[in-house]
């Protein structure tokens, strides 16, 4: 049995494979949580509806796979799990609604001690920041039954997809909340870095630039983030459904995170000393579903007198949490 | 000359009385129950003698006493109520119904491990399958029973155990799980499909259970309304491993699956092979199905409908019966044949043709025989020539349509003596088909046991059948079938692989660095209404970023190798060295021109 945890900050992504022969399963779960009043026609709402809930001091918490379903039951935003890539130490509500999450996808393990290999949040925070991060998710694995091993998700993205490049070259993974990326070569990763820069953070400033605000029952403002996500995840549909003026700073948003990122990554040659004349660039992650980020990614790369090749991974949602299944059936192989 | 025509038939209607009198009584409850879950002994089962739900689900061995068992009734799509029953305690003498489906879940651990199990049920019958790996889906056990899951199939899960929720339109990707009941409907189910599923006696009714009802109800008035008459089920052993693929058409079916119009639980086909065969004709097959036909197209059937058609019962009245059984005509009715088809009569088939072949052959064989002599003839027994195990000397009082024209037509000197003769002559047919018909359930009962082998022989009589059906039985419970046995499809098409010195394990894991391997989505199962302590901190709004600040993060040569074990195992590059190798454009995992992987892409999941 192998079995791979991405916790990602957008989903909680689990991919299992039982066994030779079986087939791979994978759960996901959106990493957020929605707050609405403890009412008695909520409460039926939810049981009727069969939406996964739990009762807490600040009213009923919905999350898991009913999260869409009860978003108008909340004035409020969905709360982000791990905001800002952290995982939550001052939110105590949060932190369970994580164990109950990772208790859904991760199924009990067949021998005690089998091996998870597991993505944290987080890649672009200093070594301190994510190491907490690794320990608290790392102990709700233990809890689980399983024996935690860590991989970055710029290192899974490069078992999933390197194949093709003999596993060397640029692997990055573009997340929701953070950038990471790696370089490597034969497979060994010769230099990683990050920035903290994602879908998510887009989606907020560009809520923040036009006004988009929600208010909760306290009369407290927010950015209605996911109105935005739902507007830059309907242009690869070819829905616009906006003005031009909004486009257009999509596209300066999205070049100023590929700019960053293009800093990073050529420090991370630098510092790897490759002296490829064709770099392979590996794209994963859900920011990497919109051409305009390829294209600025592109467009930044050029002009340093290295020549790069794009490559976008196939279902670059999942490919994490892929590189992480291949990481554990190669420890498996490893210990056999 | 009257008088001594008068004495026949009095001798013939004493006969037929004496033969009725000598039929070994028929039990009222006969049917057939499925049993599947947490039990040792998963598989449909034959009862003779009436049974309670308690004994019917101890057949199949409980692994618990206390267990709760959930009931599908025969022709109800959805679970008609759960119940506690413990073993050890007493009966509450509720009845076992045939076609019961029920669905075991044992309340406490199993003690001893489970075969996972499964049911599915179709429009050709309730079959059990064994779940032989982890990772078999619905599209495994259709095709693994050979049934095409073209066109537009309806696939539910409406019966779960172990607190899994049922799925009301389940994907052919969707995971079987122990304990599961599959119900498959849909028009894309040929009779060849169907008949792929389960080569038995169906207990399926479907949506067509009330008409079944209705016929079942017009049949047991038709036949005195004195007595109920239920007649044995079909006994349906299943190979140990059935093929994959479909049966070829020497290795014929060993009976078909019933339609819905003759899948009534009460009243079964009759299966009385032929008084008169075609010498030197070859075995039939049993028909799978009689197609409905209304009045209308009784009167000008297509092709496909060129079937032996009760029209009338002019010993009975008004009654008019469009669609029964294929294998039972009742006594005393006329028979209409909508369309005589030519035919070669002397060339029977040498080899039994397929399935719809052989249904066709023998319809207009029918047709031929009756026509030849004038339509809407009086018929003196049930016919059915489509027995495959039945050998002509079990039925040598059983005239067939060849027989009874020649001696209607005889004496056929003044019409009206012959209409009082063939009035008399019909009241006698038709208690002496009475006593036929009864006396099939003997025929049935003797059929039991005598089915499917891999290689059914024709000869195989009766007399044969008797000493292996009797020997698996046990005297109020058949013993159930053995499950059909589906692995996943990877394993499944993979099994004679010829090794070329690597493990499976390395093909998959090929497989999986490629992104060849199919994922199944599955969702996750959470909690509902659970409490947690605390408050929320979190107001939903995120904290603001300067994009202009020193976020990016540099790390410098393999960091993790100061401490490879502890947080991240063996570092990956260690792991990797095997796997690398080059990939040539265009195979799975590569990037074509433009950048673009050339495998398999997320919206193909």
């Amino acid at each position: 049995m192998s079995v791979s945890v991405d916790f990602g900050s957008r989903e909680i992504r689990s991919l299992i494979r039982a066994g030779v022969g079986s087939r791979l399963r994978l759960a996901a779960v959106r990493s957020e949580y929605l707050l609405i009043p403890d009412a008695q026609a909520a409460r039926r709402m939810l049981r009727d509806e069969g939406l996964p809930h739990a009762v807490c001091g600040s009213g009923l918490a919905v999350f898991g796979v009913g999260l869409e379903s009860a978003e108008w039951l909340s004035r409020g935003p969905a709360i982000p799990l791990f905001a800002d890539g952290r995982i939550p130490t001052r939110d105590s509500l949060a932190r369970q609604i994580l164990s109950v999450l990772t208790e859904s996808v991760l199924p009990e393990p067949s021998v005690r001690g089998a091996t998870c290999v597991v993505s944290v949040p987080g890649d672009g925070l200093p070594r301190n920041l994510q190491e907490g991060n690794e320990d608290f998710l790392g102990h709700l694995i233990q809890l689980r039954g399983y024996q935690p091993v860590f991989l970055r998700s710029s290192e899974a993205v490069l078992l999933a997809a390197g194949v093709s490049t003999a596993f060397s070259g640029v692997c990055i993974a573009a997340g929701a909340e953070s950038t990471a990326c790696c370089v490597a070569r034969q497979g060994r990763v010769m230099a990683e870095s990050g920035i903290p820069l994602g879908g998510r953070w887009l989606d907020t400033e560009l809520a923040r630039e036009f006004g988009e605000w929600t208010w909760n029952e306290s009369g407290e403002r927010h950015a209605n983030a996911v109105a935005l996500e739902r507007w830059r995840l309907g242009l690869r549909r070819g829905d616009t459904g906006a003005s031009a003026d909004r486009y257009s700073a999509l596209l300066r948003l999205v070049s100023l995170i590929t700019r960053r990122l293009v800093v990073a990554l050529r420090e991370s040659l630098r510092t790897a000393a490759v002296d490829w004349n064709e770099v392979p660039v590996l794209v994963a992650g859900g920011l990497s579903l919109m051409p305009e980020f390829c294209e600025s990614l592109r467009a930044e790369l050029s002009g340093d007198g290295r020549a790069y090749r794009l490559l976008t991974v196939a279902d670059p949602e999942t490919a994490v949490v892929r590189g992480g299944l291949i990481s554990s059936e190669l420890a498996t192989r490893s210990a056999a | 000359m009257y008088l001594q025509r008068a004495t026949a038939v009095c001798v013939m209607l004493l006969t037929a009385v004496n033969a009725v009198a000598q039929q070994p009584s028929v039990s009222a409850a006969a049917g057939t129950f499925t049993v599947i879950g947490d039990v040792d002994r998963p598989g449909n089962f034959r009862f003779d003698q009436p049974l309670t739900v308690r004994a019917a689900v101890s057949s199949a061995s409980p692994v618990g006493d206390a267990v709760n068992v959930t009931v599908l009734r025969n022709g109800h799509d959805r679970a008609q109520s759960t119940r506690l029953l413990r073993l050890s305690a007493a009966d509450s003498g509720e009845e076992a119904l045939s076609g019961d489906l029920y669905v075991v879940e044992s309340l406490a651990q199993p003690a001893r491990p489970v075969l996972p199990n499964a049911v599915l049920r179709g429009p050709a019958g309730t079959t059990v399958i064994s779940l032989e790996d982890a990772g078999v889906v619905i599209g495994d056990v259709l095709q693994g029973l050979g049934m095409p899951v073209k066109g537009e199939i309806r696939i539910a899960v409406p019966c779960r155990i172990h607190g899994q929720r049922s799925l009301e339109s389940a994907p052919l990707s969707a995971s079987v799980r122990h304990g599961d009941v599959i119900t498959v409907s849909g028009a894309a189910l040929s009779p060849e499909g169907a008949a792929a599923i389960r080569p038995m006696v169906s207990e399926w009714r479907g949506s067509s259970g009330r008409v079944a009802d209705q016929q079942q109800s017009s049949l047991r008035t038709s036949v005195g309304g004195k007595q109920e008459v239920r007649l044995p089920e079909l006994p349906a052993p299943l190979p140990t491993q059935p093929p994959i693929a479909r049966p070829a058409a020497s290795a014929a079916v060993p009976v078909a699956p019933a339609t819905a119009a003759s899948a009534s639980p009460a009243v079964k086909p009759v299966r009385i092979p032929q008084g008169s065969p075609s010498e030197g004709q070859a075995p039939s097959t049993v028909t799978p199905q009689l197609p409905e036909l209304s009045e209308s197209s009784a009167q000008a059937p297509s092709a496909a409908e060129s079937r032996v058609v009760i029209v009338g019962d002019r010993t009975q009245g008004s009654r008019r019966v469009t669609s029964v059984p294929d294998d039972v005509l009742m006594l005393g009715e006329s028979l209409r044949v909508p369309t005589p088809a030519p035919v070669d009569v002397g060339q029977p088939p040498q080899v039994a043709p397929p399935y719809r072949d052989r249904v066709a052959s023998k319809t207009v064989t029918e047709g031929r025989n009756v026509s030849g002599k004038g339509l809407k003839v009086p018929v003196t027994a049930a016919v059915s020539t489509k027995q495959e195990n039945v050998t002509p000397t079990d039925s040598t009082d059983v005239r067939g349509p060849d027989s009874q024209p020649k001696e209607a037509t005889a004496g056929s000197s003044s019409t009206v003596h012959w209409t009082v003769i063939v009035g008399l002559f019909v009241a006698g047919v038709w208690v002496l088909g009475r006593s036929l018909f009864v006396g099939s359930a003997a025929a049935g009962k003797a059929n039991t046991g005598s089915m499917p082998t891999a290689t059914p022989s024709p000869a195989t009589s009766a007399a044969e059948a008797v000493p292996a059906a009797s020997s698996n039985l046990a005297p109020g419970t058949g013993a159930g079938d053995t499950p059909w046995r589906i692995y996943s499809v990877p394993q499944a098409i993979r099994p004679a692989k010829v090794s070329d010195g690597r493990s499976k394990t390395e093909d998959e894991l090929d497989l999986l660095i490629a992104n060849q391997l199919p994922i199944e989505r599955t969702t996750p199962m959470l909690p509902q209404g659970i409490e947690l302590s605390g408050r929320s901190s979190s107001a939903g709004g995120q904290t603001i970023r300067r994009v202009d600040g020193p976020h990016a993060v540099l790390r410098g040569r393999h960091v993790e190798q100061s401490d490879p074990n502890a947080r991240r195992g063996r570092p990956l590059g260690e792991r990797l060295s095997q796997l690398i190798r080059t990939v040539p454009a265009g195979s799975p995992g590569a990037f074509d021109g433009s950048g673009r992987a050339t495998g398999s892409s997320g919206a193909e999941r």
